[in-house]
């Protein structure tokens, strides 16, 4: 098997959604030892960028992405550890983003289908998951040292908490490390611009398009 | 009387999802994230996993649960002239609105629209005019005021202030399980300080939202057992979204909706057997081509209509989202929405139809919206009533009278029966000539006439003057204490 087919047959296994033949293909990857980041890059995010492709132009939707997603990390995580061992990595792609509901929320889903997206464009994406306390937000920015942090807020009893979010990042000395982009239902430009966020985004479509540029700026 | 009823669910289905219900319930359980409502309900025989916070919860807990819950009762109101029925036979459809939006929906003229973040003068406006709807029978915090989202002050007492202020009707509140007592000496304060007529006369309801699938937070605990420590009705209310937070199928999103519902009626009622509760649903589907959670659609209207089902076989009142929209204005969309999910569920008999005036997939409120489906709300009351058929109503003696080629329009059963018929009160029934020479406003003009008239003339019943500054010096109090 060459490069070249296992990259093919990498990428066909995320668009058909077969996490099974994903996981083989990593196996035998790794026993042909192939390069693993060409892999990753040719094979697996090629597949994924082709499905959230076909998103964007409404051909394809959530549970294809999800599916599609589920795929690639069946292969994927086989390959990370093996990088690790020969201290390489899958590479940055467009740099991290750190991503979460904020303190008091618990509303996920739409975070988490920003999430994928943005995997998808090519971030490096740290899910840290619901209801995060704003000290941990800021304990990652400072550890993960991402690019940008999103968060998000379904409530106008937890948005008042990106606010201050934006306060304890300047109180940390670590507000001008870091891209802010925030969203969630109730959310609005106005609030954005009000609390000195740096990007608003309405959904994951446009948190895309946004940040991809604002990183490339 | 109500004589039309359509079921979404046949007996046999019912029982499917009851049954499956239980099986989830006792095999997979549900995450309860609060300790003292695990052991609340490890107590009373559930198997619980302290590692993952996990309660299976057995058959027999639940029959228990439900064989104490209520199967009708009255929500009080603060005036005693607004009780509303809650019932559980299907015999009595209240409507109501739905929250909490973030936004109002202003009426500037024809096909304009000014849509803004919501606030305190808003809450009092939107109050004022569910109080003057003649056909919605209780309200709840339509939207939040986004104006004291960032100020050193207890939101929730300011916007529950700026509701009962300006209504009389039984209230279901937003609540912030911190301040439970608040809201209990708030209704004892309307009451002169009297605790015994607050206990036995809550105006005030508390609810939680379970998070599909299968798990209640901290706060629905703690909201359930404060509301029975003070005897305040409690809804355990659900939320899921078929396809992300539940099963794609409508069958298996009741078998989630309904296993969560169980799951919070059964807490309130070990916490306080007897308590007044409230199976509720805002389940609904999702859309992925554009991923939203929509509540105007046909989706919804089957599952409140299922819900509302389910929840007859309990024998327990219920609250089904409904007559609600996901329109951004109120127009064509919005008036076939409203209309669809109210009629739905009203056909099944739901206790309450929960949505009066909410648009934009639960995140807008507009006055208009809220009248028209006001106006509508007989029109749908008279079609479930069907008609009667007897030998009188047949009226055989009187055709046989009139004869061929007569009339009977000068017949004293026509006299008598003519105000039987429904006569809307924005929707126009004149000819083009009559239209025109009556001010030829379309329904959404009139409508926002009648929202400024009321905005301008209405007055709820007031709070007694002493009340009311013992229940501002209680919010000062609450204030005082948020640092
Ligand atoms: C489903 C739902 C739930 C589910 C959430 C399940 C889950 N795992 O996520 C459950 C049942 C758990 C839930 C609970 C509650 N909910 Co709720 N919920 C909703 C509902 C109906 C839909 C949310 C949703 O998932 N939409 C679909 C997704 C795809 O859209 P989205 O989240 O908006 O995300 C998109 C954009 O906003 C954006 N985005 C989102 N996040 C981010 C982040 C970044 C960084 C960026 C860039 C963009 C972005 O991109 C996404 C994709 O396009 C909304 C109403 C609504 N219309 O939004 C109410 C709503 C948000 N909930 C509400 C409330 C009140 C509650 C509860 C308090 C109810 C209760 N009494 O218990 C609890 C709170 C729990 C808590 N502590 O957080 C209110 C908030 C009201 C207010 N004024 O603040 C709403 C508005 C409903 C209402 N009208 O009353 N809820």
């Amino acid at each position: 098997m060459t490069q070249k087919d296992l990259n093919e047959r990498a990428k066909k296994a995320v668009m058909a959604y077969d996490q099974k033949t994903s996981a083989e293909v990593a196996k035998e990857a790794i026993a042909a030892k192939v390069d693993l980041v060409n892999l990753i890059q040719e094979g697996y995010t090629a597949g994924i960028q082709e499905v959230g492709d076909l998103y964007q132009a409404k051909k394809l939707f959530l549970p294809h992405i999800m599916s599609a997603a589920n795929a690639m990390n069946a292969g994927v995580n086989l390959l990370t550890p093996e990088l690790e061992k020969s201290g390489k990595s899958a590479g940055e792609g467009l740099g991290k983003f750190v991503i979460c509901t904020i303190e008091g929320d618990i509303h996920s889903i739409g975070k988490d289908i920003v999430a994928i997206m943005l995997k998808v464009a090519g971030f490096n994406v740290v899910n840290m998951g619901r209801d995060i306390p704003v000290k941990d937000i800021v304990a990652a920015v400072k550890s993960e040292k991402p690019k940008a942090v999103g968060t998000s807020a379904l409530m106008t009893s937890t948005m008042v908490n990106q606010k201050t979010f934006e306060e304890l990042l300047k109180e940390e000395g670590v507000r001008d490390k870091v891209i802010t982009n925030i969203g969630g239902a109730p959310c609005t430009q106005q609030w954005c611009d009000e609390i000195g966020a740096d990007v608003y985004s309405e959904n994951a479509t446009d948190c895309v398009n946004k940040m991809v540029a604002r990183v490339k700026m | 009387m109500r004589n039309l009823k359509a079921d979404v669910l046949s007996k046999g289905e019912i029982g499917l999802i009851h049954e499956g219900s239980l099986e989830v319930l006792s095999e997979v359980g549900i995450k309860i994230a609060h300790a003292g409502a695990r052991s609340i309900m490890e107590r009373a025989g559930c198997t619980v996993d302290e590692s993952n916070g996990v309660v299976r919860i057995p058959r027999d807990v639940i029959n228990g649960a439900l064989k104490s819950a209520p199967e009708s009762w009255t929500f009080s109101s603060r005036d005693g002239k607004h009780d509303a029925k809650m019932v559980s036979d299907g015999s009595r459809t209240n409507f109501m609105n739905l929250g909490m939006g973030t936004k109002i929906c202003h009426y500037v003229s024809e096909n304009k629209f000014d849509t803004r973040d919501s606030t305190i003068p808003d809450i009092r406006n939107i109050a004022k005019v569910l109080d003057a709807c003649e056909n919605v029978d209780l309200v709840t915090q339509p939207v939040s005021a986004l104006d004291l989202m960032d100020k050193r002050c207890v939101r929730t007492l300011h916007e529950a202030e700026a509701m009962i202020t300006n209504t009389s009707k039984p209230f279901l509140l937003d609540p912030d399980p911190r301040y439970v007592d608040s809201y209990f000496d708030i209704m004892k304060a309307c009451y002169s300080g009297d605790e015994e007529e607050a206990l036995k006369k809550p105006f005030l309801m508390v609810g939680g939202c379970s998070s599909s699938p299968l798990q209640l937070d901290t706060p629905f605990c703690e909201l359930a057992i404060k509301a029975g420590e003070y005897n305040m009705p409690f809804m355990s209310m659900t939320m899921a979204m078929a396809g992300t937070t539940s099963p794609v199928t409508l069958a298996g999103t009741m078998v989630i909706h309904n296993s969560e519902a169980l799951a919070g009626i059964t807490l309130a009622q070990l916490v306080k057997p007897g308590l007044p509760v409230i199976y509720g649903s805002c389940t609904t589907g999702f859309d992925f081509m554009t991923d939203t959670a929509p509540f105007g659609s046909p989706e919804n209207a089957l599952i409140s209509s299922a819900s509302s089902q389910m929840s007859q076989f309990y024998g327990v009142p219920c609250i089904t989202s409904g007559a609600i929209s996901d329109s951004k204005c109120p127009d064509f969309q919005s008036a076939q929405e409203a209309t669809l999910n109210a009629l739905l569920p009203a056909l099944n008999g739901t206790s309450n139809v929960f949505g009066v005036g909410l648009i934009e997939l639960g995140m807008t409120f507009s006055l208009e919206q809220a009248v028209m489906v006001n106006d509508m709300i007989p029109l749908i009351r008279h079609a479930l009533e069907g008609f009667e058929v007897s030998s009188e109503t047949l009226s055989i003696d009187a055709i046989k009278e009139v004869g061929i080629g007569g009339e009977f329009i000068s017949r004293p059963e026509t006299m008598a029966g003519m105000f039987g018929h429904t006569h809307p009160e924005l929707f126009d029934r004149n000819m083009y000539e009559g239209w025109k020479n009556t001010g030829g406003k379309h329904t959404l003009e009139l409508a926002h006439e009648k929202v400024q008239s009321i905005l301008s003339e209405h007055v709820a019943t007031p709070i007694e003057p002493g009340n009311l500054k013992e229940i501002q010096n209680i919010i000062r109090e609450a204030d005082k204490k948020v640092l």
